[in-house]
């Protein structure tokens, strides 16, 4: 396996690209003030990883009307360079190339009339204008008859009343994101309808929708750019970083792999993103339920009915009740219960099994336990710490409650509390590492010097934070008085900056390959 | 929304001018009391293994026609590489639906799909498959077929 390797891709950080973004936006800021930090990796030795577990500004969390200005810079920059004087078709001309400017004004520069035409806007001509000499329209759709004034058509000149308008582009509306494509509603025509027609046509809150669904479109065509995945959240985070898979901190406070971009997943430090995928792929595969079958169950030697023996002694009833036959039958050797007794070494015991086939059937199904065993012992530790992290999550949300308490109770300053934020924070990175390190132990080889290290490392961080934890969650009914408050402070304050420790290191140890004590 | 009276209207006006000038290739009429449930009766086309043979075609029309297309269903028994055993059309024939179309356009189109299958785009692959390697024998299956389904 070449853990090592994969670690250094996935979290190498790259400082150029870091400077040359320059993304230092206010958003990040505020995460500072809350001890949000990200841990980045050097690819230059872990005698510099240290200094560098500070913050990279190197995303940017964008918000709808960030989105809506990007955009419209966008656009405004094709119609500078192409001298197109409409949004709407510069905007839908974007759209069409999937909001890649550069493809754009190759393709124009190519061919601009058949660009215009395969995009909808021929001859990036909008509408067309009802012919002065016509005084009555019937519309092809609901056969009524109009005055021109109540009809519209685009530059294709296929002419329908309002309302039938109105109904066309709000149901394609209701239908979903597709609607940025919708083509003007005569057969087989390829004209598509513009947002300066979706606008004049349809209701505000329509066109509203409308709108975000061209935003939508515009983070979906930009592999830069990515909707955060927390459930409810509006907000979007621009990555430019090509290589490195980084955890990035969304406003709403969910930090996450911009990479697997995956709620549940999160930030998956230390295990890069593949190994995140095969842990993951293990857990929900069937194939460990039949591991899980084949080495706790038996099948019935009458009927093939599954049988799990969960404690007794080894006469075994084929219970009927539960779907079986009824057969009475002796555990090891799965021969008939009838031909056992004190002669055959009594109920806890089989002198028939060493010679019987069951006994290689056994070896077979230890072998998978034994695996499954191992698989299980890190898939719980996972899970529990896993389910740690979510109560931290919770007490982060609650510090302010805790911090009311304090600040009633011990006539403080609010500086004075600032320290139980900084402990949650710090639990939940402590316990999202903590997490994943399990699926890195997993994947490491079981006899390799590395995993000494490893697990050196790995118990040195879960001590800790399990004190750090016990030392957090503690009754503030205990404390008695302001001197055993600045007393539990000064505890908490320092277990944080201990655990901090253990987690450069741990995460450290790991990024350096697991050679050395550092 | 589509204005409810939109459909109800249009679907009266297609219903007269279809008794005004009844189609060459067979009827179509409202099933029941529903304006949204129509029934055709329809000839296979000339020169198609389908010739002289009747087909029932149901046709289900939704609320916001004709901004939506209606659903067909063929309920007479068919050997084509695009209709489904249980009487389904291949969507692709209505994806190019425009609100401008109506249901006697649909009719057509379905019968020009009679004439001309699509075994590119296939619901039956087994008989998309013969359609291209072992046209006369396709044709065979499918003239027995209406001979004795489509009656």
């Amino acid at each position: 396996m070449n853990t090592d390797d994969e670690m250094y891709e996935d979290y190498d950080v790259d400082d150029d690209s870091a400077e040359e973004s320059g993304n230092e936006s206010i958003d990040d800021m505020e995460y500072d003030e809350t001890g949000t930090q990200e841990f980045d990796f050097d690819d230059n030795g872990p005698s510099r990883t240290h200094s560098k577990l500070t913050r990279q500004k190197s995303f940017e969390v964008l918000d709808k009307s960030d989105l809506y200005s990007e955009s419209h810079k966008l656009i405004k920059e094709v119609m500078d360079v192409l001298s197109i004087p409409s949004e709407a078709c510069v905007s839908t001309l974007l759209r069409h190339m999937k909001w890649n400017k550069e493809k754009l004004i190759e393709r124009y520069m190519e061919n601009s009339d058949k660009l215009c035409a395969d995009a909808g806007v021929p001859n990036l001509k909008l509408d067309k204008p009802v012919d002065k000499g016509i005084k009555q329209f019937s519309c092809l759709i609901c056969l009524e008859d109009f005055s021109p004034s109540q009809t519209y058509a685009l530059s294709c000149d296929h002419r329908y009343c309002l309302p039938c308008w109105k109904s066309y582009l709000e149901i394609k509306v209701s239908e979903g994101p597709e609607c940025i494509y919708t083509n003007c509603p005569a057969p087989k025509c390829k004209v598509r309808v513009h947002e300066d027609a979706f606008k004049a046509i349809v209701s505000p809150e329509v066109f509203e929708r409308f709108s975000s669904f061209i935003l939508k479109s515009y983070v979906d065509d930009n592999p830069q750019v990515k909707w955060c995945p927390a459930p409810g959240c509006i907000y979007s985070i621009r990555c430019d970083r090509k290589e490195r898979k980084e955890a990035v901190n969304c406003k709403c406070g969910f930090q996450y792999c911009f990479n697997c971009n995956d709620y549940d997943i999160g930030d998956h430090m230390p295990v890069p993103c593949s190994q995140v995928d095969k842990w993951l792929q293990k857990a929900s595969d069937e194939s460990e339920n039949v591991t899980w079958m084949l080495a706790n169950t038996k099948k019935c030697p009458e009927c093939r009915s599954p049988i799990e023996k969960n404690g007794g002694c080894m006469h075994m009833t084929c219970k009927k009740n539960a779907g079986g036959c009824g057969f009475e039958f002796c555990w090891l050797c799965r021969g008939p219960w009838s031909e056992h007794g004190s002669t055959t070494g009594g109920y806890y015991n089989c002198n028939k099994y060493d010679k019987s086939k069951a006994k290689e059937e056994d070896e077979k199904a230890t072998d998978a336990k034994t695996e499954l065993e191992a698989y299980m012992f890190y898939y719980h530790r996972y899970e529990s710490h896993r389910n740690a992290m979510k109560i931290a999550d919770e007490q982060r949300k609650n510090a302010h409650l805790k911090e009311q308490q304090i600040l009633s109770k011990f006539e403080v300053r609010s500086a004075d509390t600032k320290f139980l934020m900084e402990a949650t924070e710090q639990l939940l990175r402590n316990r999202r590492v903590l997490q994943y390190s399990y699926v890195y132990g997993y994947y490491l080889d079981k006899k390799s010097q590395e995993r000494n290290l490893f697990e050196y490392l790995q118990e040195d961080l879960e001590k800790h934070t399990n004190f750090l934890s016990t030392l957090y969650e503690q009754s503030l009914d205990k404390l008695e008085d302001y001197q055993s408050f600045i007393k539990w402070k000064e505890q908490v304050t320092n277990y944080t900056r201990i655990t901090k420790k253990f987690l450069d290191n741990f995460v450290e140890g790991v990024s350096g390959g697991l050679t050395a004590v550092h | 929304m589509a204005n409810p009276s939109t459909s109800n209207k249009r679907l009266q006006k297609e219903i007269t001018d279809l008794q005004k000038t009844p189609p060459g290739w067979g009827s179509a009429s409202i099933v029941g009391d529903s304006l949204y449930k129509w029934k055709a009766s329809v000839a296979g086309p000339e020169g198609s293994p389908y010739e002289k043979g009747t087909f029932d075609i149901e046709i289900d029309i939704p609320a916001d026609y004709p901004f939506k297309p209606p659903t067909i269903k063929f309920a007479t028994k068919i050997y084509h590489p695009n209709i489904k055993s249980d009487g389904t059309i291949c969507a692709q024939v209505l994806s190019q639906w425009s609100p401008q179309l109506k249901i006697v356009d649909v009719i057509i189109m379905i019968r020009s799909l009679m004439t001309e299958p699509n075994p590119d785009d296939p619901l039956e692959a087994e008989i998309a498959q013969q359609f291209r390697t072992d046209r006369n024998a396709f044709n065979k299956t499918a003239k027995e077929w209406t001979k004795k389904h489509a009656k």
